[in-house]
């Protein structure tokens, strides 16, 4: 096989929708509107008599206000999502943890379920065990309980069963924009593998677990499977498609005619994303 | 160099791998990704390449001056290899943060192109104990994602094959000597890259080594050595860096790996830069 090759030129795999909406995708600096009876909201500024775009991205227009929805944006959050994130410090009381929103989110002792009564009061003797909990570099799995609304710091929470540290496996980080919103985004595949999507664009891919029960230990093949969800949704994400549950494992079966490795090859990525979207569409239609 | 933060589960989970000789990606230890490699991207450089290894992307530009010759080396010209790290690189490069990880690359770097066979020198002399051609090879780190140090030297390898120097004239003699250089760009020559090394990186992992580390990879290695290879096979310079240590019969198996990585690699490479070449003068 050949490792030094000339760069390769992608191709778009995701289809325009038409030429309407082609018109509405601004990048940094393009002139929206110069009708200035427009307000202008996020994305966009006033410039010269004319509104402006100060992100790439999509513009919406409602009524009279003109707002351009960044397509790689940081993750922003809502209450309710399921995000993915390390713990980057231990505080008093509280942790912090790297979610990809602009501040570390944060995650209060009080709203972990510990070891014992579930809803127990948290002792003196809980903060002092914190680290023991989760301690930095720890990959975590919660929710978001509330979105600050003066700076958006995210306050995630664990109270149930299925939050908690996550075991061996990988993370791979995709743009949140991405992450297809759905009710579900811990899936058990069959292909004995476990992925969790973060809202944030956080992706774990590891194996089947349950809360206070250690893992099976890896085989070849657990690892191998692993490595080819992570590649695939690596390609998948590298060409732009949403991610969900069924097009990674359509990706996953459409990756089986190649090896693990190959799939790191830029026209073999293109090939999967292409096919899985397209027959994504085909099962939507 | 390294600051992502590493749960104890990922690392086990990344070094169990490398033991296992299948990787997070699904290669194994001794598999490179892809080598993407452009020459001629800046046009007001004399040779300049770009080398991409995943999310890795280096641009080396060489630029030629006409300089006095050193005096205790009156019959060779120089070259002179600076390394820069671009802020946006890696979040932890901002500011300051590079200078130790610069630092490290541009040692490693002069260490393989210490050796006075990795490039004729005495092509770059013009009039001896004189004047003589110094060759300034900028090296800018784009994107950061592991293996900085190969990409490194692959790029600077295509570069200086890339590299087009200008005929030089010289009329008079003595003080009144003067140069011309000619700006006929069918009028030049190209440097001997043949004996030019490679650097082939290997990074301790528990009990195994691998090389071409992703950065989450190489936050969990011990130790690694750089092996200058040279297309014969022949290692012309080593370093270790890193805290680790490494077992002796470890170390002669790094090497013997690096060689055979190392010759396949350059054989790729002098070919691609062969087609490349041929392609650019069509």
């Amino acid at each position: 096989m050949d490792i030094v090759r000339a760069p390769y030129k992608r191709t778009r795999v995701i289809a325009s929708q038409g030429e309407d909406l082609e018109q509405h995708i601004v990048t940094p600096g393009d002139v929206i509107t110069q009708n200035l009876d427009f307000m202008k909201s996020h994305g966009t500024a006033l410039s010269h008599d004319h509104i402006c775009a100060t992100v790439a991205g999509a513009v919406y227009k409602v009524d009279k206000l003109v707002s351009v929805k960044g397509v790689n944006n940081r993750y922003r959050g809502e209450i309710g999502d399921v995000v993915v994130g390390r713990i980057t410090e231990v505080q008093q009381k509280k942790w912090k943890v790297d979610a990809g929103s602009r501040l570390d989110s944060q995650l209060q002792l009080t709203s972990v379920y510990l070891p014992g009564n579930i809803s127990r009061r948290k002792t003196l003797n809980d903060e002092l065990m914190m680290r023991e909990y989760f301690t930095e570099g720890d990959l975590v799995v919660a929710e978001v309980a509330d979105v600050g609304n003066v700076d958006g710091m995210l306050k995630l929470h664990m109270r149930s069963n299925k939050y908690g540290k996550l075991p061996e496996g990988v993370l791979i980080k995709v743009p949140s924009v991405l992450i297809k919103r759905s009710k579900l985004h811990f899936h058990r595949l069959p292909c004995n593998a476990t992925v969790i999507l973060g809202n944030n664009g956080f992706v774990w891919v590891g194996p089947h677990f349950s809360p206070d029960q250690p893992i099976e230990p890896f085989t070849l093949n657990s690892r191998e499977t692993i490595a080819r969800l992570c590649n695939v949704i690596k390609a998948l994400a590298a060409y732009g498609v949403q991610l969900f549950d069924t097009i990674i494992l359509t990706a996953y079966d459409i990756s089986m005619k190649y090896k693990v490795k190959e799939l790191l090859n830029a026209e073999v990525m293109e090939h999967v994303a292409q096919e899985s979207y397209e027959h994504s569409l085909h099962q939507n239609l | 160099m390294n600051l992502i933060r590493l749960s104890l589960a990922e690392r086990k989970y990344i070094v169990e791998s490398i033991e296992e000789d299948i990787r997070t990606d699904g290669r194994s230890c001794e598999d490179y990704r892809q080598i993407e490699i452009e020459t001629r991207n800046l046009p007001n450089t004399n040779g300049s390449s770009r080398c991409k290894i995943g999310k890795t992307e280096v641009l080396v530009g060489v630029k030629a001056e006409v300089v006095d010759s050193d005096l205790h080396n009156p019959s060779i010209g120089k070259i002179n290899i600076s390394v820069d790290c671009s802020a946006t690189a890696s979040p932890h490069l901002a500011g300051r943060g590079s200078e130790t990880m610069e630092q490290e690359v541009l040692s490693v770097l002069n260490l393989l192109y210490s050796s006075i066979d990795a490039l004729n020198l005495t092509d770059l002399c013009i009039v001896k104990g004189e004047s003589c051609w110094l060759l300034n090879i900028d090296v800018l780190f784009i994107q950061c994602g592991g293996n900085l140090f190969d990409a490194a030297s692959f790029a600077l390898k295509a570069a200086l094959h890339s590299t087009t120097m200008p005929d030089v004239s010289v009329a008079g003699e003595g003080i009144e000597m003067e140069l011309e250089i000619s700006d006929d760009p069918y009028k030049v020559w190209k440097l001997n890259t043949s004996m030019c090394p490679i650097c082939i990186t290997l990074y301790q992992e528990g009990e195994s080594f691998a090389v071409d580390l992703t950065e989450e990879e190489s936050e969990c290695s011990t130790g690694h050595i750089h092996v200058g290879v040279l297309p014969s096979g022949e290692v012309s310079a080593m370093e270790k860096s890193g805290a680790g240590n490494l077992e002796p019969i470890a170390l002669l198996e790094m090497i013997d790996a690096a060689i055979r990585i190392g010759t396949d690699i350059h054989k790729q490479l002098h070919s691609h830069l062969l087609a490349e070449s041929t392609t650019a003068t069509l």
